[in-house]
């Protein structure tokens, strides 16, 4: 698996991403978060985004020389996802100290947090976009990657806030439901445009199909999260075995299917070099 | 009007003896898995009787995509259109690799960097041939200026090869023709 650091910080940073928005919005639209939890919540999504960037450092030949990826600022997006997710951190921990100081500026900075944030999302979906990965050469790395974020952000912070004894607003479940269902609608429609080309593309979707791991992924990310959401939501329910629960099944559903992207993605080839 | 260096392959005359990769990883030391130069038999289909063979290095591509995605800028175009890479900025992200739909740029291991054919500029500087092309006993490899040379027949892309349209490379193509064939006559 020798994308698994690229695995680890794209999937905690667009976490870390959906999770900061989250809390921007509750703590704009509701009285849930108080000083406290909004401290912890901030020192969690900056604690997930500072594992990220370590695990894509590992990902490099040469990690102590990082700091040089800002020269290509003009084409490579790369470039702009080192910078993005740079301010992005001082951000969060400016975001941090606005929580401490209960700071009037702190919905400026956690406004400016979150779109730095989503620049940096789309960032590393741009990375992908490449003519040479046909499968990729599209805007799924885009969308599949901002999805990854609005989903799994919400769903981290109603598990931290009902470990917390804080019931989350009774819409965010519901929020979060539909949004997962939307990525299952989006990844098929995806898969089924893919499984319908020919050369590198078509290839990609039967290399995913082929894998054990997709049908894994189809079942953590989605048909166990959904059907666990309609029942919690059915139920009315909130206890906190099922919300971290479904936070944990997509969340491994996430790992699984980003390592699939990695891992199943045909280049494309002269036959025989 | 500035030159724009590439490689000519005749497909036709080349039969595949691998002196022009040897010659070049010998006189640049490559590391035993990497090969800016590679002879491979092409699997296309020409509907010719005998096995066709390749040799392919970079093709210093007019839009080349490891320039465009490289962050640290390791990728630059000479004025006579050879692409360099600069090894010592390199940190090892192999973005170029997955970026190149030639496959070219390779990651050394040992020294965790990428590297590729630099259509050895400074031989050419001094009005001397590339390695591959002194070294191959055919003659099938050449480095034209594509503003200045002119050929019927020569082409941009094989069959399989990736659409030349994404990175316009420069490396021109004479392609395989088919041999006069000698046939036992069944009734004779």
């Amino acid at each position: 698996m020798g994308e698994f650091p690229l695995v680890i910080f794209t999937v905690l940073s667009q976490l870390a991403v959906g999770a900061l928005i989250t809390v921007v919005l509750l703590d704009h639209y509701s009285d849930k978060i108080d000083k406290s939890l909004g401290k912890k919540l901030t020192l969690i999504i900056l604690g997930a985004t500072a594992v990220g960037l370590g695990f894509s450092l590992l990902h490099l030949g040469h990690p102590f020389e990082a700091y040089r990826a800002l020269a290509n600022l003009g084409s490579s997006w790369l470039s702009r996802e080192v910078v993005l997710f740079s301010v992005f951190t001082l951000l969060l921990i400016a975001y941090y100290f606005q929580w401490q100081k209960d700071s009037s500026n702190k919905k400026i900075v956690g406004i400016l947090a979150s779109v730095t944030g989503i620049l940096g999302v789309i960032s590393s979906g741009m990375v992908y976009v490449l003519p040479a990965v046909p499968a990729w050469n599209n805007f799924s790395p885009l969308v599949f990657f901002i999805l990854t974020a609005v989903v799994l952000g919400p769903l981290f912070v109603i598990a931290v806030l009902k470990l917390h004894g804080i019931t989350p607003p009774s819409n965010l479940v519901g929020i979060a439901g539909i949004l997962l269902a939307g990525y299952l609608l989006s990844f098929i429609l995806y898969t089924s445009v893919l499984f319908s080309s020919a050369g590198a593309s078509g290839q990609t979707a039967a290399q995913m199909l082929a894998s054990s791991s997709f049908w894994l992924r189809i079942g953590l990310t989605w048909l166990l999260p959904l059907g666990l959401i309609f029942w919690v939501i059915r139920k009315q329910t909130s206890e906190y075995k099922y919300l971290a629960g479904i936070f944990l099944l997509v969340f491994a559903g996430e790992i699984i299917g980003r390592y699939l992207f990695y891992d199943t993605a045909v280049f494309l080839k002269i036959s025989g070099f | 009007m500035a030159k724009k260096m590439g490689f000519l392959v005749n497909v036709d005359r080349c039969f595949g003896c691998h002196t022009c990769e040897m010659a070049c990883k010998n006189v640049y030391q490559l590391e035993p898995e990497v090969r800016w130069r590679k002879v491979y038999e092409i699997k296309e289909e020409y509907n010719l009787p005998e096995r066709s063979f390749m040799s392919l290095a970079c093709n210093h591509c007019e839009d080349p995509e490891c320039k465009r995605v490289c962050p640290v800028k390791a990728y630059s175009i000479r004025e006579d259109g050879i692409v360099l890479q600069d090894q010592s900025r390199c940190i090892g992200c192999k973005m170029c690799i997955m970026a190149c739909p030639y496959e070219v740029p390779q990651f050394n291991t040992k020294l965790k960097k990428v590297e590729k054919c630099h259509m050895c500029f400074e031989r050419l500087d001094k009005g001397q041939e590339t390695v591959c092309v002194a070294a191959c006993p055919a003659e099938a490899i050449s480095t034209i200026d594509l503003e200045e040379y002119y050929q019927n027949g020569i082409l941009d892309s094989l069959p399989g090869f990736p659409d030349p349209d994404i990175t316009k490379p420069t490396t021109r193509f004479i392609k395989p023709r088919t041999g006069i064939q000698v046939r036992r006559d069944n009734n004779g």
